[in-house]
C-alpha cells in the first residue's frame, strides 16, 4: 500500500488552506497529479476565489471547482487514473458531505493536511487543531469505516488520527 | 504613499527584512508579516487588515511575496481587493536590499517594481569555481 492512498483511489484531503504551496509543490509533483478538485460551495460561488485558484494551478493540471455534490459527479466522470486526482475540502464537514455524495465511489481513506489555530480549537500537532465539533465529526467518519490519517506532506509517515484525537 | 510589505511562510519575511537591514542599515517604509505553520490564511489577512486600519495614509501597497500561488500570495491578493497595489513573487535578499534602498527614494509603485525585479534577477549568478 502506498503511504498516501490506496491504488486506484483518489485522495481526499482536508486542508483549510485548500490549494496552497504544500499542495502545489509537495503533492502535485510527487504524485504527478493530473486532476485537482476543490470541493467547496463557498469557493464555487465566489468568482474571485475561483479565479485565484485557476490562476495558480500548474499547467497541465485540470482543476474543477464545485460544491461537494458537483465534485462527486465530476469524479464519477473522470477518465484518467483515479490515483492521480486530489480532492480538496476545507472542513471535516465538507469531507463528510463529499463521502456521502460519492457513496460506493468513496475512497477508504481521508487525509487531514492542515487545520490551523483558531479560538475553540485544541492543538493536536503542529498544523493540526480541532474543535469539539470537528473531533466528533472525525469520529463519525471513523465509525462509518473511513480511515483518517494526518499527513501534511507526501514524504511523511501518515499518523492514524485515532492516536491524536482527544477523548470526547 | 507606497508601502512595501513582505510576506513569507514560517519566519522568512521577518528574517529577510532583518538580514537586509543588517547589510544596508535601513528599513524605513517596509513591514513584514510571517505566516507561521499553525496559522490559517484568515490570521494573516486579519493582521494585514489591522495594519491597514492603523496606517490610513498608505494609498498603495507593494507586496513582496515568497512564492507564487502559496498562501501568502493568496492572502495578498485577497487583501488588495478594493485597494491599490501590486504583488511581486519570488522575493530574495537582493530584492530586499533594493527595496530597502528604493523605498526611501520616493519612487512610485511601477518604478519600484521595475527596479526590484531587475535586482532579483541580477542577484542570481553562476560562477565557475
Amino acid at each position: 500500500m502506498k503511504a498516501w492512498g490506496n491504488d486506484g483511489e483518489f485522495i481526499i484531503r482536508i486542508d483549510e488552506r485548500l490549494l496552497h504551496a504544500q499542495v502545489l509543490i509537495g503533492w502535485v509533483s510527487v504524485l504527478r497529479l493530473t486532476g485537482m478538485v476543490i470541493a467547496s460551495a463557498a469557493v464555487a460561488r465566489d468568482p474571485d476565489s475561483s479565479e485565484l485558484y485557476r490562476m495558480i494551478v500548474p499547467e497541465g493540471l485540470e482543476l474543477h471547482i464545485a460544491d461537494e455534490t458537483g465534485a462527486a459527479e465530476w469524479l464519477r466522470t473522470w477518465r484518467g487514473d483515479r490515483d492521480q486526482v486530489m480532492v480538496l475540502t476545507a472542513t471535516v464537514t465538507g469531507a463528510e458531505h463529499l463521502l456521502t455524495a460519492l457513496g460506493d465511489d468513496a475512497p477508504a481513506r481521508v487525509h487531514i493536511g492542515g487545520l490551523y489555530h483558531r479560538d475553540g480549537r485544541e492543538k493536536l500537532r503542529d498544523g493540526l487543531y480541532v474543535s469539539p465539533e470537528e473531533n466528533q465529526a472525525i469520529r463519525d467518519l471513523l465509525v462509518a469505516g473511513t480511515e483518517v490519517v494526518f499527513l501534511p506532506l507526501p514524504g511523511q509517515k501518515p499518523v492514524d488520527i485515532r492516536e491524536l484525537l482527544p477523548a470526547c | 504613499m507606497v508601502r512595501i510589505v513582505v510576506l513569507g511562510h514560517n519566519r522568512l519575511a521577518g528574517e529577510l527584512c532583518s538580514t537586509a537591514s543588517l547589510i544596508c542599515g535601513c528599513s524605513a517604509g517596509i513591514n513584514s508579516f510571517n505566516l507561521l505553520q499553525d496559522e490559517g490564511q484568515d490570521a494573516l489577512l486579519a493582521k494585514l487588515t489591522q495594519f491597514s486600519a492603523d496606517h490610513a495614509a498608505i494609498d498603495e501597497y507593494l507586496f513582496l511575496v515568497d512564492i507564487f500561488g502559496g498562501s501568502c500570495f493568496q492572502v495578498a491578493r485577497k487583501f488588495l481587493r478594493g485597494r491599490h497595489g501590486r504583488i511581486m513573487t519570488g522575493v530574495n535578499l537582493n530584492t530586499m536590499l533594493e527595496a530597502q534602498l528604493g523605498a526611501t527614494c520616493g519612487l512610485d509603485c511601477a518604478a519600484l517594481v521595475e527596479k526590484l525585479q531587475a535586482a532579483a534577477h541580477k542577484g542570481i549568478m553562476v560562477v565557475e569555481g
